[in-house]
Parts: C-alpha cells; sequence; structure tokens
C-alpha cells in the first residue's frame, strides 16, 4: 500500500531537522552550535539518552528511539512512537518554539524517523520534516561503508551532507570520500567543515521536503552526469564500465554476458568479483534515469504506485522531475519508501530543454527494469 | 462569559454554561468533588481552579504544581480534596485546593505522562516504569518489566489491579502482590491508551492503527474493532458497563459491550459532527458529552439516539472533557486555552 506525503507547502507548520551521523562524527558539536548560537530562534532538541549528552537546555528532550511496525499493511512502515509522544508533548508548552531538531544515535535508521512524520496524522498536522542531515567523518567514513549498513542509510537518506574533518584527511583522499557518498546518494548537498563549522542556514530550515524547493535546492537534479572522466562525474551505471559487485541473489534472466574468464567477457554487476573499486563494499546505490520526451501522466502514476508498493521497502527515496504531456507546469515528485508525494511546479520556460528526469537511492535496483518502466511511461 | 438554555428534541435539558480563556492550553481537566472545585491543569504547569458553587468567579486561582514546566496529566486526589498532577520535570505532585504541594515522586530526565487515581491508590508512569502509591500517597512499589515506554493505565473497578498499555499488549498487575510476573495481553501493535470496563469484564485499547482493541478477560479472547479515521483516544464508559464512548470519528462511536462483546456488531453513533476528541459518559444517566476538533460540546442519549449541540467552547480541538462525580457538572478545556463548565443544575 502507498501513502501520500501530506501537503509539504504548509510552513505554518514547525520545521523538524533530522540529524544523524555516526557516534564521533560531529553531532554534538553541531547541536551544540544550534542551540548557542545568536540566530535568534529557538529549538526543540530530542536527542536519545545513550548518545552523547554534554548538552544541556529546557528544550533538550531524551527519547528512547522506540521504533514501532505499523499494522497497516504497508511492510516498511515503521514509526517512532517515542517522537509522536515528545512532539505532542512539546506542542502542549505555554512557551513554544520555533523549529525542533531530532537527533538520532549512529546505529538509528532514519526511515521510521522520516516516515513518523508522514504516517502519524497528530505530528504532520503541527510538525513537518524539513530535511534530513547526515554528519559523516571524512577520515573514517570509508571504514563505517565497509562494516555498517545503518552509515550507509544514513548518506542515503540524507538531503544535507556535512562531510566534517576535511582537515584530518588529504585532498585527494577528500575527493574519494566525496565520490564515495555520491555513488550512493546524488542528491544530497554536501558541505565540506572542520569541527562542524558549517554555516546554520545551510543545514537549518532547507524545505527539502518541499516540493517547490527541491530543484532550487538541487539545480545539478536536472544536470546531466559530467562526463567520464571529468571532474564531478559520478561512477553510475551510464559510464560503461562497472564499479560494482553487488551479489543480488536473483536471476536477472539475461545469459548473454560470456562466463568469466571466457572471451567477450564483460566484468559486470553479475561475475562476483572485485573489479579493484573501492566501492566494491556499499549495497546502496543511485540509479539516475532520464527520458526526452513528453511521459503519459496516467502510465507513469501507475508505474510509479506499482513500483513503489511492491519495491518500497528497497528503495530508500526517489525524487523526479517530469514532463507530462498535455501540461506546460513540471511535475515533481518525491517518495520516502512507500510514501509519496507528487504536484505540478512551475512552467517549462520556453529557453529550457523539457525532459524527465527520475532518481532512486536503494538496494537491489534494478536499472534496466527501472529503465525499462519509466520508457513505457512515454506518451 | 455567556450563559445558554437549550431544548433537546423529546426532552428538555436545562444548563447554564460558564465559558472563559486561558493563556495555556488545556491538558487535562479532573473534579475535586470533595472541596467542591474543578481542576484545569495548563501547558505552563499550573492548575487553575473554579469553585462549583461559583464558577463565574472573577478570579482564577491557581495552583503552581510545575514551576517552569508543563503539566502533562491531572486526576482527582483519592481524597477528592485536591489534584495529582505529572508534568515534563519528571514530577508527580499532590496539591490541596488550598494550595499545599506535596512531591509524590520524581523521575530525573523522564516526563510523568500517565496517571490513574483510584479511591485506593495512585499509579503513575515514566517511562518504563510504573509507581504505585497507596491513598496517601506513600509509595508502595514499582513495576518496572514492560517492553516499552508506558501509554495508558487503568485500575480495576475494585482498585486492586491495574493495567498498563505498552507496545505489543498491555501487563495487568496486582496492587498487593510482592512479587509476581505481569499476565500478558499481547496484540501486536502500539497501544496508546487502556480503560477497563466497570465491570471488571473487559479491557480495551486503542491503537496507532487507528483501531480499538480489546481483551474480554474471562479467556483473554481478542476483540478488534476498526474503521475509525483518527487515533481513538479518549475512551469512556457507561456506568454499567455497557456501553464504551469513543473518540476518533466524526460521530462519538459507542459500542455495546453486553454478553460476549461488541466486536462484530455494528456501533451506536451519536453526535454526529466534525471528528471528536473527546469524550464523557454521564456518571448516572445514559449520555454522552463529547468534544470535537472545532471547539463544539455535544451531549448524545443512548437511548432514543438523539443529540444536541451544547455550546462552543473555543475554536481549536476539545482537549479534556470530564463530569463531576455526581453528574450536575461538564468540566471543558481547549488546546487554545478555552475552557467552561456546563451546570445542569439539581
Amino acid at each position: 500500500m502507498s501513502q501520500s506525503l501530506p501537503s509539504s507547502a504548509d510552513f505554518s507548520k514547525t520545521p523538524v531537522t533530522v540529524l544523524t551521523g555516526y557516534l564521533g562524527a560531529g553531532k554534538t558539536t553541531l547541536l551544540n552550535r544550534i542551540l548557542t548560537e545568536n540566530h535568534g530562534k529557538k529549538y526543540a532538541v530530542i536527542i536519545n539518552e545513550f548518545g552523547e549528552i554534554g548538552i544541556d537546555n529546557e528544550l533538550v528532550v531524551d527519547a528512547d528511539e522506540e521504533v514501532f511496525e505499523m499494522n497497516n499493511g504497508c511492510i516498511c512502515c515503521t514509526v517512532r512512537g517515542d517522537l509522536i509522544r515528545i512532539i505532542e508533548g512539546l506542542f502542549k508548552r505555554k512557551d513554544r518554539f520555533d523549529a525542533i531538531v531530532v537527533e538520532t544515535t549512529g546505529l538509528a535508521d532514519p526511515g521510521p524517523v522520516a516516515q513518523t512524520f508522514f504516517v502519524d496524522d497528530d505530528v504532520s498536522r503541527r510538525a513537518r520534516l524539513d530535511s534530513i542531515v547526515t554528519v559523516v567523518d571524512a577520515r573514517h567514513l570509508p571504514a563505517r561503508l565497509k562494516d555498517s549498513r545503518e552509515a550507509e542509510e544514513q548518506i542515503a537518506f540524507a538531503d544535507v551532507i556535512v562531510l566534517n574533518k576535511t582537515d584530518l584527511v588529504s585532498p585527494a583522499e577528500l575527493a574519494e570520500v566525496e565520490r564515495r557518498i555520491r555513488s550512493v546518494n546524488r542528491f544530497a548537498q554536501i558541505h565540506h567543515a572542520t569541527r562542524c563549522d558549517v554555516a546554520l542556514d545551510k543545514v537549518l530550515d532547507r524545505g527539502a521536503f518541499d516540493l517547490n524547493r527541491i530543484l532550487d535546492l538541487e539545480p545539478d537534479f536536472l544536470k546531466n552526469n559530467p562526463a567520464h572522466g571529468e571532474a564531478g562525474h559520478v561512477h553510475d551505471d551510464h559510464c560503461g564500465h562497472d564499479h560494482h559487485h553487488h551479489d543480488h541473489g536473483h536471476d536477472h534472466g539475461h545469459h548473454h554476458n560470456p562466463a568469466h574468464g571466457e572471451a567477450g567477457h564483460v566484468h559486470d554487476e553479475h561475475c562476483g568479483h572485485d573489479h579493484g573499486d573501492s566501492i566494491h563494499d556499499t549495497t546502496v546505490k543511485s540509479v539516475s534515469l532520464k527520458l526526452d520526451t513528453p511521459v503519459d501522466s496516467r502510465k507513469f502514476d501507475a508505474w510509479i504506485s506499482e513500483l513503489l508498493a511492491t519495491q518500497g521497502q528497497d528503495i530508500l527515496r526517489s525524487k523526479g522531475i517530469l514532463d507530462f504531456k498535455g501540461s506546460d507546469k513540471r511535475f515533481v515528485f518525491q517518495a520516502v519508501h512507500m510514501i509519496k508525494d507528487g504536484d505540478f511546479q512551475r512552467d517549462w520556460r520556453s529557453d529550457e530543454d523539457r525532459f524527465s528526469r527520475l532518481v532512486f537511492i536503494g538496494r537491489e535496483l534494478d536499472r534496466d527494469a527501472l529503465q525499462k518502466g519509466f520508457e513505457g511511461c512515454r506518451a | 462569559m455567556s450563559t445558554a438554555q437549550t431544548a433537546a428534541p423529546g426532552a428538555q435539558i436545562g444548563f447554564r454554561a460558564y465559558l472563559w480563556q486561558f493563556k495555556s492550553g488545556v491538558v487535562a481537566v479532573a473534579s475535586a468533588e470533595s472541596a467542591g472545585h474543578a481542576g484545569f491543569g495548563l501547558g505552563d504547569g499550573s492548575i487553575a481552579l473554579r469553585p462549583f458553587d461559583n464558577p463565574e468567579a472573577e478570579t482564577t486561582r491557581r495552583l503552581i504544581a510545575h514551576p517552569d514546566a508543563t503539566l502533562l496529566c491531572l486526576a482527582a486526589a483519592p481524597d477528592g480534596e485536591g489534584f495529582v498532577s505529572g508534568g515534563d520535570d519528571g514530577r508527580l505532585m499532590l496539591t490541596t485546593v488550598s494550595g499545599e504541594g506535596q512531591e509524590l515522586a520524581t523521575v530525573p530526565r523522564k516526563w510523568i505522562e500517565q496517571l490513574a487515581v483510584s479511591e485506593g491508590g495512585i499509579v503513575y508512569g515514566a517511562g518504563k516504569r510504573v509507581g504505585l502509591l497507596n491513598a496517601r500517597g506513600e509509595p508502595v512499589a514499582t513495576f518496572d518489566d514492560h517492553p516499552s515506554t508506558v501509554t495508558g493505565l487503568a485500575f480495576n473497578p475494585k482498585g486492586k489491579r491495574f493495567a498498563v498499555s505498552h507496545y505489543g499488549g498491555v501487563s495487568l498487575w496486582w496492587c498487593k502482590a510482592e512479587t509476581q510476573p505481569a499476565k500478558r495481553l499481547n496484540w501486536k501493535s502500539s497501544h496508546l491508551t487502556v480503560t477497563w470496563s466497570p465491570d471488571g469484564k473487559f479491557v480495551m485499547t486503542a491503537t496507532q492503527e487507528n483501531e480499538m482493541h480489546g481483551w474480554r478477560l474471562s479467556d483473554s479472547a481478542d476483540m478488534r474493532m476498526s474503521g475509525y479515521p483518527n487515533k481513538p483516544r479518549s475512551l469512556s464508559w457507561s456506568k454499567d458497563g455497557r456501553w464504551l464512548a469513543t473518540s476518533g470519528a466524526e460521530v462519538v462511536v459507542v459500542w455495546d459491550c453486553k454478553g460476549k462483546g461488541p466486536m462484530g456488531t455494528a456501533p451506536m453513533e451519536l453526535n454526529r459532527g466534525a471528528v471528536v476528541t473527546a469524550v464523557a459518559f454521564h456518571p448516572r444517566l445514559g449520555m454522552v458529552a463529547s468534544g470535537d476538533v472545532n471547539g463544539l460540546i455535544k451531549l448524545g442519549r443512548v437511548n432514543d439516539e438523539t443529540s444536541i449541540d451544547m455550546e462552543q467552547l473555543g475554536r481549536s480541538p476539545v482537549t479534556a472533557l470530564t463530569w463531576s462525580r455526581d453528574g450536575r457538572y461538564l468540566i471543558a478545556g481547549g488546546e487554545d486555552g478555552s475552557a467552561g463548565i456546563l451546570d445542569f443544575g439539581e
């Protein structure tokens, strides 16, 4: 069952920033800045009791990270029961606050936190998810990605990534870390920082879940991937050589590739050995699709609904811009797992190319099947 | 301040309404019957008092139960001379209407959000822990064996057992036993509140999935009652335990719990209008008061299924509703600080 994201444009609701990242990455430094810097706003901060304490403020609340499954037929639908209670409790206060920051432990999956803001009516009536911010340690991220599914998910879910402790790595190492982040998440904004010295307005009140702001925040989203070998290039499925070995454990049904070691073999994701690319250990990747001719809105709706209903567990986030036949407006789409939202945005300008682009971030993404499905939506 | 005379179809229901506005939202209301006062628990940590014999009193007396904190739950004290309250300061307070405050319990860095009071004792919930106090407020025991944060508490009719709702179901505990395992009533869901029927036969919860769940205690049989567009969080029984009124829909959904229970039967629907946020069964008569998301108070009658609009309390959701024990006064409060007492006379 796929659900709809509530209307994200209601800015009378209190914005909520979710702050994730591994222990030691620098979350507490950032939290302390949010609580103490003179930005004229009052933040309620929900921290987990096992986290890096050391901050005190009347609006700091302990949480227990109680993740509950919803028995609503949505298999990936989990919510944070403690967050629901705490947010309701915070709104009983006489002294109101301007925004909420939810800190999660390094081991927490950001999915349930995000879904809480869409699934629970009492929470979504008052609060809107503003963005998911992930703080990563430039030096330790490669090791984290090797041994931790959570570290990878925190990057996959992020709208904003604070790449911290950049002073502890060489420029080459930094470029490599950034490349690996990009291989997991193509659309997050990355800010370099030392001691989390990122400007707070780059982190707070971003409106990343507001459909009207998605494209303004991510201008790169509209661009094609720079060519292989050029600066900014992301090694994705388009670039004609294969970086990943994914043990999918299922058969794609195309056996045209000669056996490994035989003439003509292509080192693809099926052949099960490491091609020397250091990102072999990540299981989450981004798949980006593009169509240059208009899309039929009904076909797209049917396809994306079915796709998210059946594979939404593995598709962590998705975003898109669509050129629907018969409309002069850009259609903007996004989803967290199975929960989706879409709306018409501004008119296409006469000086811009009209096209449709979709990005999926997730596990077990079958690029060929996604491409085929998307092409089936052509008008 | 306003007064009103309203006629019900088929019967005259006369009442006077006294309405006013607090600066903080009303979190909970209670009737300290013996002391003759209604209490309004507010988001600023205070309990505002109104005497039943003079609800128009120009000034409201304030009991500062939780200074610089938020009051999260409120109930009349076992002796009816004051109020018990919990707050986000981790304190459980007993405050008499004359203003004497006594700290009954303190749980550092936790919120005390759950509270139930019987003639014989008090239970409160803080995190996964439940504390039991006697009627004088002295600690008796603590109960820690809960799988998640405690979301609801209810005594049985005799006050000898109590039910605790949490993730995955309900735990039933005896007040007296020194050591005991909890009796578990399991149902995979996040249970948000719990109530025990006045005849002792049923324990019912509301769940995160907009459902009611219940157990028939004679055989632990499960009952599942769905169809709510919102969470049915406010639950109230008729005196005889036959009817259970619930919020969460655009009517008050009233389940008939005679015999084997309500599962599979069509509920009665009263007080149709906007989404109901609070319900309170009259303590003696077959009438249900309700408050809705727009601040309207209605009254419905079970025997002929008629409903009337009573009073516009405020413009925000009604958050708290209760009758005085004698059934003469209806006490109501809203999210925007709107508050009122409806006096139905002798």
